[in-house]
Protein backbone atom coordinates (compact mmCIF):
# COMPACT_ATOMS: atom_id res chain seq x y z
CA UNK A 1 0.00 0.00 0.00
CA UNK A 2 2.79 2.52 0.95
CA UNK A 3 5.21 3.21 -1.38
CA UNK A 4 8.73 3.26 -0.12
CA UNK A 5 12.09 4.06 -0.87
CA UNK A 6 14.55 1.28 -0.61
CA UNK A 7 18.52 1.11 -0.97
CA UNK A 8 18.95 2.47 2.55
CA UNK A 9 17.52 5.88 2.33
CA UNK A 10 14.64 6.63 4.25
CA UNK A 11 10.85 5.64 3.59
CA UNK A 12 8.74 7.79 2.47
CA UNK A 13 4.38 7.81 3.14
CA UNK A 14 2.27 10.07 1.32
CA UNK A 15 0.00 11.74 3.37
CA UNK A 16 -2.53 12.78 0.96
CA UNK A 17 -2.55 9.25 -1.66
CA UNK A 18 -2.43 7.34 1.69
CA UNK A 19 -4.85 9.06 4.25
CA UNK A 20 -6.72 12.23 3.14
CA UNK A 21 -5.74 16.00 1.76
CA UNK A 22 -7.01 17.69 4.76
CA UNK A 23 -5.70 15.61 7.72
CA UNK A 24 -8.30 16.56 10.59
CA UNK A 25 -8.84 13.57 12.99
CA UNK A 26 -6.44 12.47 15.25
CA UNK A 27 -7.41 8.92 14.30
CA UNK A 28 -6.15 9.16 11.60
CA UNK A 29 -2.48 9.72 12.28
CA UNK A 30 -2.91 7.07 15.11
CA UNK A 31 -3.86 5.25 11.84
CA UNK A 32 -0.42 6.61 10.12
CA UNK A 33 1.33 5.48 13.22
CA UNK A 34 0.55 2.03 12.65
CA UNK A 35 1.77 2.08 9.39
CA UNK A 36 5.72 3.67 10.99
CA UNK A 37 5.61 1.00 13.56
CA UNK A 38 5.58 -1.84 10.74
CA UNK A 39 8.15 -0.10 8.60
CA UNK A 40 11.83 -1.26 9.31
CA UNK A 41 13.80 1.73 8.36
CA UNK A 42 14.92 4.51 11.45
CA UNK A 43 14.33 7.55 8.98
CA UNK A 44 10.74 7.90 7.67
CA UNK A 45 9.54 11.25 5.75
CA UNK A 46 5.81 11.93 6.64
CA UNK A 47 5.14 13.45 2.44
CA UNK A 48 2.58 16.37 2.65
CA UNK A 49 2.56 17.70 -0.92
CA UNK A 50 -0.96 18.20 -1.95
CA UNK A 51 -1.65 18.49 2.05
CA UNK A 52 -4.16 21.00 2.12
CA UNK A 53 -4.22 21.74 5.53
CA UNK A 54 -4.26 19.92 8.95
CA UNK A 55 -5.83 20.53 11.88
CA UNK A 56 -4.91 21.67 15.26
CA UNK A 57 -5.63 18.63 16.82
CA UNK A 58 -4.00 16.30 14.00
CA UNK A 59 -0.54 18.49 14.44
CA UNK A 60 -0.94 17.85 17.91
CA UNK A 61 -1.44 14.06 17.22
CA UNK A 62 1.62 14.43 14.19
CA UNK A 63 3.94 16.26 17.14
CA UNK A 64 3.48 13.75 19.61
CA UNK A 65 4.25 11.00 17.26
CA UNK A 66 7.14 12.70 16.29
CA UNK A 67 8.00 12.50 19.77
CA UNK A 68 7.35 9.40 20.78
CA UNK A 69 9.33 7.82 17.77
CA UNK A 70 12.43 10.21 18.30
CA UNK A 71 12.58 7.96 22.45
CA UNK A 72 12.58 4.85 19.90
CA UNK A 73 15.54 6.31 17.83
CA UNK A 74 13.67 6.84 14.86
CA UNK A 75 13.88 9.83 12.88
CA UNK A 76 10.00 11.09 11.39
CA UNK A 77 10.62 13.78 9.16
CA UNK A 78 7.50 16.37 7.42
CA UNK A 79 8.35 17.08 4.35
CA UNK A 80 6.91 19.26 1.21
CA UNK A 81 4.49 21.02 4.02
CA UNK A 82 2.65 24.14 2.52
CA UNK A 83 2.65 27.76 4.37
CA UNK A 84 0.07 26.85 6.44
CA UNK A 85 0.63 23.51 7.44
CA UNK A 86 4.38 24.23 8.74
CA UNK A 87 2.82 26.83 10.22
CA UNK A 88 0.04 25.00 12.14
CA UNK A 89 2.89 22.10 13.09
CA UNK A 90 5.32 24.33 14.17
CA UNK A 91 2.55 26.82 16.08
CA UNK A 92 1.43 22.97 18.09
CA UNK A 93 5.31 22.17 18.56
CA UNK A 94 6.09 25.58 20.24
CA UNK A 95 3.03 25.61 22.40
CA UNK A 96 3.87 22.37 23.58
CA UNK A 97 7.37 23.39 24.35
CA UNK A 98 6.03 26.98 25.62
CA UNK A 99 2.39 26.92 26.33
CA UNK A 100 0.34 30.18 26.39
CA UNK A 101 -1.60 30.12 29.70
CA UNK A 102 -4.24 33.33 29.52
CA UNK A 103 -6.93 32.84 32.03
CA UNK A 104 -10.61 32.68 29.70
CA UNK A 105 -13.45 34.53 30.63
CA UNK A 106 -16.35 33.65 29.57
CA UNK A 107 -19.71 35.46 30.45
CA UNK A 108 -22.49 34.82 28.31
CA UNK A 109 -25.69 36.30 28.73
CA UNK A 110 -28.19 33.86 30.27
CA UNK A 111 -31.76 34.55 28.18
CA UNK A 112 -34.69 32.95 28.34
CA UNK A 113 -36.02 31.16 25.10
CA UNK A 114 -39.25 33.74 25.34
CA UNK A 115 -36.87 36.39 24.60
CA UNK A 116 -35.66 34.50 21.30
CA UNK A 117 -38.55 33.81 19.95
CA UNK A 118 -38.98 37.70 20.28
CA UNK A 119 -36.15 38.32 17.97
CA UNK B 1 -30.63 31.05 13.47
CA UNK B 2 -32.33 32.29 17.37
CA UNK B 3 -35.98 31.91 15.17
CA UNK B 4 -34.27 28.28 14.75
CA UNK B 5 -33.41 27.41 18.11
CA UNK B 6 -36.53 28.79 19.40
CA UNK B 7 -38.80 26.65 17.00
CA UNK B 8 -36.86 23.53 18.58
CA UNK B 9 -37.90 24.01 21.92
CA UNK B 10 -41.29 22.74 21.96
CA UNK B 11 -40.37 19.50 20.35
CA UNK B 12 -39.39 17.22 22.93
CA UNK B 13 -38.86 13.80 20.97
CA UNK B 14 -35.73 13.83 20.37
CA UNK B 15 -34.46 13.17 24.06
CA UNK B 16 -35.29 9.33 23.91
CA UNK B 17 -35.74 7.16 21.37
CA UNK B 18 -39.22 6.86 20.09
CA UNK B 19 -40.98 6.95 16.94
CA UNK B 20 -42.22 9.68 15.38
CA UNK B 21 -44.00 11.29 12.06
CA UNK B 22 -42.45 14.58 10.91
CA UNK B 23 -45.07 16.49 9.38
CA UNK B 24 -42.34 18.55 6.77
CA UNK B 25 -45.53 19.13 4.17
CA UNK B 26 -45.56 22.97 5.34
CA UNK B 27 -41.82 23.00 4.93
CA UNK B 28 -40.80 25.92 2.57
CA UNK B 29 -37.28 26.63 2.90
CA UNK B 30 -34.93 24.58 5.12
CA UNK B 31 -31.66 24.71 6.78
CA UNK B 32 -29.11 22.30 7.50
CA UNK B 33 -29.56 23.09 11.63
CA UNK B 34 -33.41 22.62 10.90
CA UNK B 35 -33.05 19.08 8.67
CA UNK B 36 -30.04 17.44 10.25
CA UNK B 37 -31.21 17.03 13.42
CA UNK B 38 -34.65 15.88 11.99
CA UNK B 39 -32.69 13.23 9.57
CA UNK B 40 -30.59 12.16 12.26
CA UNK B 41 -32.66 11.22 14.16
CA UNK B 42 -35.37 10.12 11.71
CA UNK B 43 -32.04 7.72 10.89
CA UNK B 44 -31.46 6.58 14.61
CA UNK B 45 -35.26 5.90 15.53
CA UNK B 46 -37.11 4.40 12.65
CA UNK B 47 -39.05 6.81 12.37
CA UNK B 48 -41.20 8.55 9.62
CA UNK B 49 -41.38 11.96 7.71
CA UNK B 50 -44.24 13.23 5.57
CA UNK B 51 -42.58 14.51 2.55
CA UNK B 52 -42.46 18.54 1.84
CA UNK B 53 -45.73 19.72 -0.44
CA UNK B 54 -43.64 22.17 -1.87
CA UNK B 55 -41.76 20.21 -4.69
CA UNK B 56 -38.78 22.28 -4.67
CA UNK B 57 -38.31 21.35 -0.97
CA UNK B 58 -38.98 18.01 -1.70
CA UNK B 59 -36.79 17.63 -4.28
CA UNK B 60 -33.90 19.19 -2.66
CA UNK B 61 -34.39 16.90 0.26
CA UNK B 62 -33.84 13.61 -2.32
CA UNK B 63 -30.79 15.44 -3.60
CA UNK B 64 -29.13 15.81 -0.22
CA UNK B 65 -29.76 12.36 0.78
CA UNK B 66 -32.12 13.32 3.58
CA UNK B 67 -32.23 11.71 5.99
CA UNK B 68 -29.63 8.69 5.77
CA UNK B 69 -27.05 10.64 3.99
CA UNK B 70 -23.87 9.34 2.05
CA UNK B 71 -20.98 7.68 3.96
CA UNK B 72 -19.15 6.41 0.50
CA UNK B 73 -16.83 9.10 -1.15
CA UNK B 74 -17.51 7.56 -4.33
CA UNK B 75 -21.07 8.76 -3.52
CA UNK B 76 -20.17 11.92 -2.72
CA UNK B 77 -17.98 12.87 -5.28
CA UNK B 78 -20.63 12.40 -7.85
CA UNK B 79 -22.89 15.00 -6.20
CA UNK B 80 -21.79 17.96 -8.09
CA UNK B 81 -24.30 20.69 -7.52
CA UNK B 82 -25.29 20.36 -3.89
CA UNK B 83 -23.42 19.04 -0.97
CA UNK B 84 -25.04 15.52 0.25
CA UNK B 85 -25.60 14.98 4.24
CA UNK B 86 -22.42 13.44 4.90
CA UNK B 87 -22.36 10.16 7.35
CA UNK B 88 -18.80 9.93 8.89
CA UNK B 89 -18.04 6.43 10.61
CA UNK B 90 -15.66 5.50 13.28
CA UNK B 91 -14.51 2.19 11.85
CA UNK B 92 -12.81 3.20 8.67
CA UNK B 93 -11.24 6.26 9.88
CA UNK B 94 -9.08 6.81 6.24
CA UNK B 95 -12.38 6.80 4.63
CA UNK B 96 -13.78 8.73 6.86
CA UNK B 97 -10.71 11.07 6.65
CA UNK B 98 -11.61 11.21 2.72
CA UNK B 99 -15.35 11.75 3.03
CA UNK B 100 -14.91 14.81 5.53
CA UNK B 101 -11.85 16.34 3.01
CA UNK B 102 -14.04 16.21 0.18
CA UNK B 103 -16.81 17.87 2.14
CA UNK B 104 -14.77 19.99 2.99
CA UNK B 105 -12.89 20.99 -0.30
CA UNK B 106 -16.73 21.30 -1.40
CA UNK B 107 -18.06 23.75 1.09
CA UNK B 108 -14.93 25.95 0.26
CA UNK B 109 -15.96 25.89 -3.30
CA UNK B 110 -19.16 26.38 -2.94
CA UNK B 111 -18.19 29.90 -1.32
CA UNK B 112 -16.59 30.80 -4.40
CA UNK B 113 -12.94 29.13 -3.58
CA UNK B 114 -11.27 32.60 -2.47
CA UNK B 115 -7.59 31.83 -1.92
CA UNK B 116 -6.22 32.61 1.35
CA UNK B 117 -9.94 31.16 2.64
CA UNK B 118 -9.20 27.81 3.02
CA UNK B 119 -7.73 27.63 6.32
CA UNK B 120 -10.86 29.62 7.89
CA UNK B 121 -13.59 27.29 6.09
CA UNK B 122 -11.14 23.94 6.71
CA UNK B 123 -10.32 24.51 10.53
CA UNK B 124 -13.87 24.57 12.39
CA UNK B 125 -15.08 21.75 9.98
CA UNK B 126 -11.77 19.60 10.88
CA UNK B 127 -11.89 20.32 14.53
CA UNK B 128 -15.27 19.99 15.32
CA UNK B 129 -15.75 16.71 13.35
CA UNK B 130 -12.62 15.35 15.19
CA UNK B 131 -14.44 16.35 18.35
CA UNK B 132 -17.17 13.74 17.75
CA UNK B 133 -14.54 11.03 17.41
CA UNK B 134 -13.27 11.85 20.51
CA UNK B 135 -15.78 12.58 23.04
CA UNK B 136 -18.86 11.32 22.07
CA UNK B 137 -18.51 7.82 22.45
CA UNK B 138 -20.62 7.17 19.36
CA UNK B 139 -19.46 5.83 16.14
CA UNK B 140 -21.31 8.32 13.88
CA UNK B 141 -20.89 11.64 13.29
CA UNK B 142 -23.05 13.91 10.62
CA UNK B 143 -21.94 16.69 8.67
CA UNK B 144 -24.38 18.86 6.43
CA UNK B 145 -23.78 22.44 4.54
CA UNK B 146 -26.05 24.84 2.28
CA UNK B 147 -24.50 27.91 0.27
CA UNK B 148 -27.37 30.09 -0.33
CA UNK B 149 -26.02 32.25 -3.76
CA UNK B 150 -28.78 34.65 -3.21
CA UNK B 151 -28.04 35.35 0.29
CA UNK B 152 -24.41 35.37 0.05
CA UNK B 153 -24.04 33.23 3.02
CA UNK B 154 -23.83 29.23 4.04
CA UNK B 155 -24.81 27.41 6.82
CA UNK B 156 -23.19 24.46 8.24
CA UNK B 157 -24.28 22.08 10.68
CA UNK B 158 -22.41 19.15 12.22
CA UNK B 159 -23.71 16.82 15.30
CA UNK B 160 -23.75 13.69 16.40
CA UNK B 161 -25.86 11.37 19.04
CA UNK B 162 -23.55 10.66 21.73
CA UNK B 163 -23.21 11.38 25.91
CA UNK B 164 -23.34 15.03 25.48
CA UNK B 165 -21.01 17.60 27.05
CA UNK B 166 -22.20 17.43 30.84
CA UNK B 167 -21.97 13.33 30.84
CA UNK B 168 -18.42 13.57 28.98
CA UNK B 169 -17.37 15.75 31.71
CA UNK B 170 -18.89 13.82 34.58
CA UNK B 171 -17.60 10.17 33.36
CA UNK B 172 -13.39 11.83 32.80
CA UNK B 173 -13.07 14.48 34.91
CA UNK B 174 -16.38 13.58 37.45
CA UNK B 175 -17.83 17.00 37.28
CA UNK B 176 -21.72 17.11 38.18
CA UNK B 177 -22.93 19.95 36.19
CA UNK B 178 -25.85 20.95 34.14
CA UNK B 179 -26.06 21.56 30.44
CA UNK B 180 -25.49 24.49 30.55
CA UNK B 181 -22.39 24.74 32.46
CA UNK B 182 -20.96 21.98 30.52
CA UNK B 183 -21.42 24.59 27.47
CA UNK B 184 -19.12 27.51 29.24
CA UNK B 185 -16.85 25.24 30.11
CA UNK B 186 -16.25 24.14 26.78
CA UNK B 187 -16.20 27.64 25.57
CA UNK B 188 -13.46 28.27 28.04
CA UNK B 189 -11.20 25.78 27.00
CA UNK B 190 -11.34 22.89 29.86
CA UNK B 191 -10.69 19.52 27.55
CA UNK B 192 -12.74 16.54 28.78
CA UNK B 193 -9.47 14.65 28.48
CA UNK B 194 -6.70 15.29 31.40
CA UNK B 195 -4.50 16.31 28.69
CA UNK B 196 -3.68 20.15 29.22
CA UNK B 197 -2.74 21.06 25.83
CA UNK B 198 -6.25 20.30 24.48
CA UNK B 199 -9.77 21.47 24.49
CA UNK B 200 -8.56 24.07 22.09
CA UNK B 201 -11.73 22.70 19.27
CA UNK B 202 -14.92 24.22 20.00
CA UNK B 203 -13.60 27.77 21.64
CA UNK B 204 -11.14 28.98 18.37
CA UNK B 205 -13.27 27.16 15.92
CA UNK B 206 -16.08 29.88 17.48
CA UNK B 207 -13.51 32.51 17.16
CA UNK B 208 -12.55 31.79 13.82
CA UNK B 209 -16.17 31.69 12.67
CA UNK B 210 -17.38 34.32 14.69
CA UNK B 211 -14.11 36.84 14.76
CA UNK B 212 -12.54 35.82 11.67
CA UNK B 213 -15.26 34.95 9.45
CA UNK B 214 -17.62 37.31 10.76
CA UNK B 215 -20.83 34.61 11.17
CA UNK B 216 -22.43 33.29 14.03
CA UNK B 217 -22.10 30.54 16.00
CA UNK B 218 -24.62 27.93 17.60
CA UNK B 219 -24.00 25.17 19.84
CA UNK B 220 -26.41 22.58 21.92
CA UNK B 221 -26.33 20.03 24.09
CA UNK B 222 -28.74 18.29 26.25
CA UNK B 223 -31.08 21.20 27.23
CA UNK B 224 -28.55 24.01 26.80
CA UNK B 225 -27.86 25.76 24.10
CA UNK B 226 -25.21 29.12 22.95
CA UNK B 227 -25.54 31.74 20.13
CA UNK B 228 -23.16 34.08 19.47
CA UNK B 229 -22.86 36.51 16.54
CA UNK B 230 -20.12 38.84 16.80
CA UNK B 231 -19.50 39.82 20.38
CA UNK B 232 -22.52 38.52 21.70
CA UNK B 233 -23.17 35.81 23.88
CA UNK B 234 -26.65 34.25 24.38
CA UNK B 235 -26.85 30.87 26.54
CA UNK B 236 -30.38 29.45 26.99
CA UNK B 237 -31.99 26.67 28.58
CA UNK B 238 -34.14 24.76 26.78
CA UNK B 239 -36.83 23.99 29.38
CA UNK B 240 -38.65 21.46 27.10
CA UNK B 241 -35.94 20.16 24.73
CA UNK B 242 -32.92 17.86 25.19
CA UNK B 243 -30.78 16.71 22.40
CA UNK B 244 -28.73 13.43 23.24
CA UNK B 245 -25.14 14.60 22.01
CA UNK B 246 -24.10 18.24 20.35
CA UNK B 247 -25.08 20.30 17.90
CA UNK B 248 -22.91 22.59 16.30
CA UNK B 249 -24.37 24.94 13.74
CA UNK B 250 -22.76 28.03 12.24
CA UNK B 251 -23.75 30.62 9.31
CA UNK B 252 -21.13 32.34 7.49
CA UNK B 253 -21.01 35.04 5.16
CA UNK B 254 -19.25 34.66 1.57
CA UNK B 255 -15.68 36.03 2.11
CA UNK B 256 -14.83 38.95 0.36
CA UNK B 257 -10.69 38.64 0.80
CA UNK B 258 -8.25 36.45 2.11
CA UNK B 259 -8.45 36.26 5.95
CA UNK B 260 -5.95 35.60 8.43
CA UNK B 261 -7.21 32.90 10.91
CA UNK B 262 -3.53 32.60 12.62
CA UNK B 263 -4.66 35.22 15.58
CA UNK B 264 -7.11 32.69 16.46
CA UNK B 265 -4.70 29.72 16.98
CA UNK B 266 -3.75 28.91 20.21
Amino acid sequence: MFRAMKNGKPVKINIAENFAPILGSRDVVRDLDRVIRKTKKNLVNLDFAKVDFVSRSAAHELVLLKEKWARRLKGISFINTNEDVAKMLRLVAASRVLPLRKSIKFEPEVVSIKSLARV
Amino acid sequence: MSECVASLAPRDVYAGIREVDFDLSSLRWVSPLLILPIGVYIHGSDSTYTRPLDNKVSSYLRTVYFPHGVSSVVTFKRELNYIPISLLKRENSIERERLASSFSRMVYKSLKAIPGTENAVYYPITELVTNIFEHSKKDEGWIFAQFYPRKNFLDLCILDRGRGLAKAYLEEQSLIISDCRAIELAMMGLSVKADTERGYGIRTSKRVICEGLNGGFLIVSGSAALICKGKKEKLIRLPSFDWQGVIIAYRIPQPRGAIDITPYWE
